[in-house]
């Protein structure tokens, strides 16, 4: 071959490879998820699921798929304790694992009938598995139905579906990413009705049986009636609102990304206290021992005493926190991302690192 | 925010403010990208018009007297011949890679463009974060979010192709009907615009050759493995680029056919 076609050869492959280098395939990573049971947490990182044993911060067992999935959806648990979590890879694979099998058998069940990415973590109502995709589709699947093929439904809603449903009462609640808030039927899954929010939902709500209770990037937290649908209250503030409220005896605590964090009356919106922590606040907070714990971008683990404003903070990380914080027993979990040293931190209620994970361990 | 970023947060910026003016009509973003292609090829034009005289001259070039007196005196000395061209090139003021420039150049904005793309339609949570602080206050992004991906048959985000009847491992999306296209567009400009020659000696010929034939196949890989809408560019972009070559009256119809490359002249 000649000089001057090799080095257009050459030239021309090296900038198909910094195309790909800049580009890839559309960006999979993203923070981890995190779920916990009585004896181990899990946690979604990218290709691999790590399972840590509560009790010292010591790694269990590792998995990752030969279908080069990737992770990042909080995992759910079925009725049996089995593991179910979606890859966000283009195997577009959800994944029913055994945390109890060895790793020969640590798979149970697979589904690849989906057209997109899973994000959300699935709604499992005993042996029903109602599970979002991006695809815009909720997958329905009766896990007591033995074989692989376990699908009972497949109810197109549109857009992409990011956050976990909700049932309240008779309803299936599916927030989506395209604005809308869809109710379903949960005996039939036919849609009862939809409303549109004035912006997207990543993140899902919550429901008190009466109402379902969300925020959207329309910089608002919206009270709609779970039986039709109907805005109850819709009450501004101050950015957008990403991850969903934590309802705890009529009060509504959730932040926002211009960092502010809301105490809000469930009954009618009314903001009952707001301060600004650190940084921007797209985790959904969790209840520790009365407490409300949330975390902020900047790394930062607050507890926060109900009706109260000056939250005391647990743990300052060198990592941004975007990971909902999990209860485990005595301990809060939480899952730095860009972190240099661990991927998994175990504090008590006093903010004292009980143990850290990283994959060397 | 690295220079690059900043290069790739305006082309998102202005991506998204053509789809907020548009979000109301069905494949508003793929839409978006077509105007998009249409306005950078405007702010590239004076580089085409450029590309266009370098390759005029080139041609010309075949019938100049002292061209062909160094090709016929230096027809078995290679090094002193590409001296000599290299020296005639100077003294008449052409750039012999020029022609390849327009395709050379488009490289940093495919790759500003295949970013906005990702980012625009962000398809994980970090990337639609990362959108979210990536955009300028003039737009109500909060309206926008998220962009509707589908455009035609195609989802903008993804790698294109129509199902097969039967499933073929190596074509994983199907019949990838926009990479044939992009490969045959491509093709099909880059000969319209090489210039003839009549000496197979002449390394910037040879180099604008194997462009035509190593460039349709470089995008056509791009376009079947990356964004559909990075193919949506490319066609339009080629497209655009020979219906400016035809109205100038430059575009040499004759290189499209077999042993079509060489000067009227040197046929006879």
């Amino acid at each position: 071959m000649k000089p001057n076609r090799l080095i257009l050869l050459l030239s021309l492959a090296l900038l198909a490879l910094s195309l790909s280098a800049c580009g890839g395939t559309p960006p999979a990573v993203t923070w981890p998820g995190l779920a916990a049971d009585d004896n181990a947490a899990y946690l979604t990182n990218g290709s691999i699921i790590h399972a840590v044993r509560l009790s010292d911060g010591a790694k269990l067992w590792d998995f990752s798929s030969a279908s080069k999935s990737v992770f990042y959806s909080n995992p759910a648990f079925t009725a049996d304790g089995q593991l179910l979590v979606g890859s966000a890879a283009n195997d577009y694979a959800l994944f029913r694992l055994d945390p109890k099998a060895d790793d020969a058998n640590r798979v149970t069940w697979t589904f690849t009938g989906a057209k997109d990415h899973w994000v959300a973590t699935p709604l499992v109502v005993g042996d029903i598995v109602y599970a979002p995709n991006a695809d815009g589709n909720l997958y329905v699947f009766d896990l007591s139905i033995p074989g692989e093929d376990k699908l009972t439904g497949t109810v197109p809603l549109g857009g992409k579906l990011w956050s976990q449903p909700i049932l309240a009462g008779e309803r299936l609640i599916v927030p989506s990413l395209d604005h809308n808030v869809h109710f379903l039927d949960v005996k039939t899954l036919k849609e009862q009705t939809s409303h549109v929010l004035g912006g997207a939902i990543p993140g899902g709500g919550v429901s008190d049986g009466k109402y379902f209770y969300v925020g959207s990037f329309d910089s608002a937290m919206v009270a709609m009636d779970v039986s039709d649908g109907t805005p109850a209250w819709i009450a501004p503030v101050q950015s957008w609102v990403w991850g969903a409220p934590l309802l705890v005896n009529g009060t509504l605590y959730f932040g926002d990304l211009g960092g502010n964090f809301y105490e809000m009356n469930a009954a009618d919106g009314k903001i009952l206290a707001s301060f600004q922590p650190d940084g921007a606040i797209l985790a959904s907070p969790i209840l520790v021992d009365g407490h409300i714990v949330f975390v902020t971008e900047n790394g930062t683990v607050y507890s926060l005493k109900p009706g109260e404003t000056n939250p005391f903070s647990l743990e300052q990380l060198t990592a941004k926190l975007y990971t909902a914080p999990v209860a485990a027993g005595d301990l809060i979990l939480v899952a730095p991302f860009q972190s240099d040293s661990s991927l998994l931190i175990a504090l008590d209620k006093d903010g004292k690192q009980a143990w850290s994970f990283s994959p060397q361990k | 925010m690295s220079p690059w970023d900043l290069f790739v947060s305006i082309f998102v910026n202005i991506l998204l403010w053509i789809y907020s003016l548009l979000s109301s009509i069905p494949g508003a973003f793929g839409i978006a990208i077509i105007l998009f292609t249409i306005l950078i090829r405007l702010v590239t034009w004076p580089l085409n018009g450029a590309q266009l005289k370098s390759a005029k001259a080139m041609q010309d070039l075949q019938n100049d007297k002292d061209w062909q007196a160094i090709q016929k005196k230096y027809a078995k000395d290679k090094e002193k011949l590409a001296q000599e061209q290299m020296r005639i090139y100077k003294e008449k003021g052409i750039n012999p890679f020029s022609s390849c420039l327009p395709t050379l150049i488009q490289l940093p904005v495919i790759f500003a463009l295949y970013q906005s793309i990702t980012r625009s339609l962000a398809s994980s949570p970090l990337a639609l974060l990362q959108l979210t602080r990536s955009i300028g206050s003039f737009l109500d992004v909060s309206k926008l979010i998220p962009l509707d991906s589908k455009f035609l048959w195609m989802d903008l985000g993804r790698p294109e192709g129509i199902a097969l009847p039967i499933a073929i491992s190596w074509l994983p999306n199907g019949f990838p009907t926009l990479a044939v296209i992009v490969a045959l567009t491509t093709y099909v400009q880059t000969k319209l615009t090489t210039p003839p020659t009549t000496n197979p000696n002449d390394q910037s010929a040879a180099m604008s050759g194997m462009m035509s034939i190593y460039m349709p196949l470089l995008l056509g890989w791009f376009a079947l493995n990356f964004s559909s809408g990075l193919a949506v560019y490319f066609i339009v972009s080629n497209l655009l680029g020979i219906a400016q070559y035809a109205m100038m009256g430059r575009a040499n119809w004759r290189n499209l056919l077999p042993g079509g490359n060489k000067p009227a002249a040197a046929k006879k």
